[in-house]
């Protein structure tokens, strides 16, 4: 056991306002919770994966202010004022979004942990590069790990589904040592 | 891992921000991305009372161009927004190769220039889980009394690993402090200790503001690059960085080159390499002078062995990057730096 004196005072709560998925929540909230815990546990939006809880994963990724973030590594009060999505946000009325339909139809989903992450990190990305080539691609989700696919699947989806018009035949993946250098 | 608890603070002006740093003093920390720190917190390495969120303060987040002609990045400006600056691009190539080669696309998106600068050094038995670290005894970063790198020493080993100081070194980058009684602006140099205890000079009531780098004189052409050897390309820190910046001139027909070089990764605190970047300059040297340089750069630098792979490794390594920038040199038009996606 060490000595150093514990702290049991309880923490002063503190408003915060935020934007779930279009919904405005009013909250009063501990300083020390990560955007990732008031997610999960408070909002049970558990689409949003624990993953390696530093940063290192990407397992847990959200987009604040419509940029993929790791949300383990976001304060929670940090995001006030800020509009958040999560995967959650992606389905409208039973419907799947169009990325998640290209994942499905591409086996991009094995154990799903990687998945939430991997759809937001695509769909700001298709945002911002409606029709990205597969360098583009990889270097977007370079963050997001997945332990299962290899990634080509991955790839492969979110590239049939940008580029629907395009010549998605011909081209080739480019070998994993050329993406950085 | 559950952060500890602390008083939360979020200022929503720099002068409001200053006030409470000078109130608070080194019972506070500040975030901004909080890449860094948020881990640190969570491994215990950090546990301070009070904590201040500068994420609301938008007037620190300008990349701009100064009256006099300067690039002026404030400290909140994110190393995406950085590498994705054209501003950034055109005065300092290196610079938004640097900020595109830092982390993960999900930690470039929440990480600052300035927390990027000030970033903790790092070691493989402190930058661990508080219950990891528990099975050996408290180290002097920790301020224990033994270093785990060498159970001998008494000074602090972690190692730099900042990915932007090597280049702001090259590029002569000035830094604006603030605290709530004075402004000052000086060399970025001057904020490193070599210590691994401290590495940062920087009164716990003062805040990086923004970040200067100077334009070319006229008849000058600019470049740079950053080279950076890591275990996963994707995410990790260098386990040694080397940045190169290059003014060149055309004199009587004869391109001259004017380099500087610093390194990141290789001890407690970045380092302008000056014995090398004064050994290359002029014009371009060949293969045999090459080699020459390299042994400069080797004997000039000292590596710690505090990383995942050995120092001897990374001293050899430093003179193969310092090959490839002086490739990109001699392949490139002057003025031209390093491509982001290369």
């Amino acid at each position: 056991m060490s000595n150093q004196p514990v702290n049991l005072t309880p923490q002063k709560l503190v408003p915060l306002e935020v934007a779930v998925n279009n919904r405005t929540y009013l909250l009063e909230i501990k300083p020390n919770e990560t955007l990732l815990e008031l997610l999960r546990n408070r909002l049970k939006l558990t689409g949003t994966k624990k993953g390696c809880d530093q940063g290192e994963c990407g397992c847990c990724t959200v987009l604040i202010d419509d940029e993929p973030a790791s949300s383990c590594l976001v304060l929670a009060l940090s995001t006030h004022g800020r509009k958040i999505t999560t995967v959650e946000a992606l389905e409208e009325n039973g419907q799947l979004h169009w990325l998640q339909e290209a994942f499905v139809k591409h086996g991009a989903i094995q154990c799903g942990f990687c998945t939430s992450g991997m759809l937001l990190v695509a769909k700001s990305l298709f945002e911002r590069n409606n029709s990205p080539s597969r360098q583009e691609i990889m270097e977007a989700i370079a963050g997001n790990i997945c332990r299962c696919t290899g990634y080509e699947k991955i790839i492969e989806a979110i590239w049939q589904a940008t580029n629907p018009l395009g010549n998605n035949t011909g081209a080739q993946l480019p070998k994993g040592g050329e993406l950085f250098d | 891992m559950y952060l500890p608890k602390f008083d939360y603070h979020r200022p929503r002006s720099l002068p409001e921000a200053l006030m409470m740093l000078a109130k608070l003093g080194n019972k506070c920390k500040v975030v901004a991305g909080g890449t860094d720190l948020m881990v640190a917190m969570k491994q215990r390495r950090a546990t301070p009372p009070h904590l201040m969120d500068l994420t609301h303060i938008d007037q620190l987040t300008k990349i701009e161009q100064t009256k006099s002609g300067r690039l002026k990045i404030g400290t909140l400006a994110t190393l995406a927004q950085v590498a994705a600056s054209s501003l950034v691009q055109s005065f300092s190539p290196a610079l938004a190769q640097a900020a595109w080669e830092a982390g993960s696309p999900l930690l470039r998106n929440r990480g600052t220039v300035g927390g990027n600068i000030l970033q903790e050094t790092r070691c493989r038995y402190y930058n661990q889980s508080a219950g990891w670290r528990k099975g050996k005894d408290t180290c002097l970063k920790m301020d224990g009394k033994v270093c785990h790198i060498n159970p001998n020493g008494t000074s602090c080993l972690s190692t730099y690993a900042g990915d932007l100081a090597p280049v702001l070194l090259a590029e002569g980058t000035t830094v604006k402090i603030a605290t709530l009684r004075q402004v000052e602006e000086v060399p970025l140099a001057s904020l490193f200790t070599g210590n691994g205890l401290t590495p940062v000079q920087l009164k716990p009531q003062a805040l990086i503001t923004a970040i200067y780098i100077s334009p070319v004189e006229n008849g000058q052409e600019k470049g740079g690059i950053y080279r950076k050897l890591r275990s996963r390309p994707s995410i990790d820190f260098p386990l040694v960085g080397l940045a190169m910046v290059w003014e060149s001139t055309l004199l009587a027909g004869q391109k001259t080159n004017q380099i500087r070089v610093a390194v990141t990764g290789v001890s407690s605190q970045p380092h302008l390499a000056t014995g090398t970047g004064a050994a290359l300059s002029g014009t371009l040297p060949d293969d045999g002078k090459l080699a020459q340089i390299q042994d400069i750069l080797r004997n000039e630098v000292k590596v710690i062995d505090t990383g995942s792979c050995p120092a001897w490794y990374r001293k050899e390594m430093l003179g193969q990057l310092l090959a490839e920038a002086v490739d990109k040199l001699k392949s490139n038009p002057i003025g031209q730096g390093g491509s982001m996606h290369e």
